[in-house]
């Protein structure tokens, strides 16, 4: 297995005042740079688009919503309204599989990141027979679907009594989270300096303390990534949800989604359960977003 | 001791990157670290492969197992009638489902990259901009598709008969043959950000002498990304298709939030996840356990088989380019 780091090779010769580019080639530069802005305003102005929709939606009233597209709201701003969040708010069924979402989100979570930190750093970090083996079982369970689970599981949950609770769904989130989790941060930290290790090792450390002084602080921005990678799998999990959780334990993907099953038009519980079902994950994303992208490339590492 | 001869066995193979100061660590230490994943990993991934091949194996009353079956639940999936329809349709859609998404993720992703690459002002906005649907749940974005795609009131037939292309303004998911690719294009939309980042880094490690050095020899901008940067992205493509293709043969939610549990219409949407899990969850026969088991241990063997291939010629692919 190759570790992350792209082997720059060395560089060209420096060519001798390489783009000695005329002054008409510099205009043609700079306006073809000002199209490419302008392309990419545009993309991303479309790439926002449906979500911006789905936003504006949620605050109109059932009855415009039925009567006219949401762009409406453009020439007739008087159309908005909070009325569906706020009777949205008022429906216990609803806070309920929010604060579920919340109670099987935060333990998937953390759970995986404190079992897979200290799995990786076995698998970094020390030496015992099998090691390799082991790791290579790690990264194989990769790709073994989640439906291939599903039965065995439900029969298990069945005979334990935890059919339908929290409990199980996050048990089964954290058992499915942990190879990818256990594969990218054994890779980051196998690129810890060793030296850094060694020394900490003379002065006498425990593993322990190693584990909680040199590798965990070293590791956090991969230890965040997977944070938040973890989080946003649970946070919109809908098939282990459909699955596992009961009524009393459904989150919001499973609420929404039996919404839609009636799907009698009612917009006005759905384009704002939808809307708040976001809003959690993108104060995620905007708090941790270095981490995030640092995440997308690291996890694809192979 | 045993485990002492097989590390210092190990020790000689990797003797380079080893230090002499380290040690054999104590077996407390080792159940500390790996039990908690092991003891889930063989509880919640182990025992049900194991389990669902049992399972497939053995005839069903309902939650009860009776006797030994064989493989007549494999054979009910392969052989002629009306279970290998549905299930060489739906394996049909994921392939489909999955060139598609590949050619537009790829291409678009690509496309993006390199323009964000060329971009000045805003990087950062516009690269939030693409990846933002990564943080939408697939339900949340097949409704909200549903809402833009509504042939009354959505916002993409709106603004087709707005600038006079009335006869474009079609029924995106209702219409058999468009509801397929309606979902692909769907679902490219919410995952472009993963190759955009992917090839961005992957371009902004390519140094800049390589292309000026082709330019002073006279090579046009398409050559150079033909002949050197193109080359140079190859081991991420076959990193964002490994990726893609087990996330693809795993889709489920947006195709369930936009086409329903049947994939409708006409079952022209239908995929594996869906099939199975109608037959696991959706199904009155009694050997409905035994079914669904079959069908799961067959998309195992079909995704674990097609990945270690892929990674198999993607590493001498790479190799090659060394």
């Amino acid at each position: 297995m190759t570790t992350g780091t792209v082997q720059a090779p060395a560089p060209a010769e420096p060519v001798a005042g390489a783009p000695q580019r005329g002054f008409a080639s510099r205009i043609v530069g700079r306006l073809s740079g000002g199209a490419v802005q302008v392309v990419l305003v545009l993309l991303a102005v479309f790439w926002l688009l449906p979500t911006f929709g789905l936003l504006v939606s949620s605050l109109r009233s059932q009855q415009d919503n039925n009567a006219s597209g949401w762009w409406t709201v453009f020439t007739e701003p008087a159309q908005l309204t909070l009325t569906n969040y706020a009777e949205l708010l008022s429906d216990d069924t609803f806070t309920a599989s929010f604060w579920n979402t919340v109670w099987i989100t935060i333990p998937s979570t953390l759970l995986v990141v404190v079992i897979a930190s200290l799995a990786a750093y076995a698998f970094a970090w020390l030496e015992f027979p099998g090691r390799d083996w082991l790791f290579l079982l790690v990264v194989a369970l990769l790709v073994v679907p989640v439906q291939v689970a599903l039965i065995p599981v439900a029969k298990l949950y069945g005979l334990l009594g935890i059919f339908g609770s929290i409990t199980g769904v996050v048990l089964f989130h954290v058992a499915f989270g942990l190879p990818f989790a256990i594969f990218l941060l054994r890779n980051f930290f196998a690129g810890i300096p060793r030296d850094l290790l060694e020394a900490a090792r003379m002065d006498g450390g425990t593993e322990w303390t190693i584990f909680r002084r040199v590798v965990f602080p070293l590791g956090g921005p991969a230890i965040a990534s997977l944070g938040i990678f973890q989080f946003l799998w649970v946070w919109n999990d809908l098939l282990v949800a459909l699955v596992f959780a009961g009524t009393d334990a459904q989150p919001m993907t499973k609420a929404l989604q039996s919404q839609m099953r009636q799907f009698t038009g009612n917009i006005d519980i759905l384009a704002p359960g939808a809307f708040l079902s976001l809003i959690v994950p993108l104060v995620v994303f905007f708090a941790f977003q270095r981490y995030f992208v640092q995440g997308v490339l690291a996890g694809s590492v192979k | 001791m045993v485990q002492a001869g097989g590390v210092s066995s190990e020790r000689a193979a990797r003797g380079r990157r080893r230090s002499r100061r380290s040690r054999v660590p104590s077996v407390r230490l080792l159940v500390f670290l790996l039990a908690p994943a092991l003891a889930l990993y063989s509880v919640f991934i182990i025992y049900p492969l194991f389990s669902s091949l049992q399972y497939s194996l053995f005839s069903w009353a309902g939650t009860r197992q009776l006797g030994f079956a064989g493989l007549e639940n494999f054979e009910r999936w392969l052989q002629p009638g009306l279970y290998r329809e549905r299930l060489l349709r739906a394996f049909g859609h994921n392939m489909i489902f999955f060139a598609g998404t590949m050619l537009l993720q790829t291409t678009l992703g690509l496309a993006f990259a390199v323009l964000l690459h060329r971009s000045r002002a805003g990087k950062r906005f516009l690269q939030t901009a693409f990846t933002l649907p990564h943080l939408v749940s697939p339900i949340v974005v097949g409704y909200l598709w549903s809402l833009m795609l509504s042939p009354s009131f959505g916002a993409v037939n709106a603004g087709l008969r707005g600038v006079g292309l009335e006869s474009l303004a079609l029924p995106w998911t209702g219409d058999p043959a468009l509801s397929l690719p309606t979902v692909i294009v769907v679902n490219a939309w919410q995952w472009v950000g993963f190759p955009m980042l992917l090839f961005g880094a992957a371009l902004a490690g390519i140094p800049e002498e390589y292309g000026n050095a082709a330019r002073v020899d006279g090579a046009s901008a398409w050559q150079v990304f033909r002949k050197i940067t193109f080359p140079l992205l190859i081991p991420a493509i076959g990193t964002v298709s490994v990726l893609t293709f087990v996330g693809n043969m795993n889709v489920i939610d947006v195709i369930y939030a936009m086409q329903g549990s049947q994939g409708q219409p006409a079952g022209s949407t239908d995929v594996l996840t869906l099939l199975f899990y109608r037959t696991a969850f959706q199904n009155p026969d009694p050997a409905a356990i035994g079914q669904s088991s079959a069908l799961a241990v067959l998309m195992f063997v079909f995704i674990f088989g097609v990945s270690m291939l892929a990674i198999r010629v993607m590493r001498r692919a790479e190799g090659r380019l060394r």
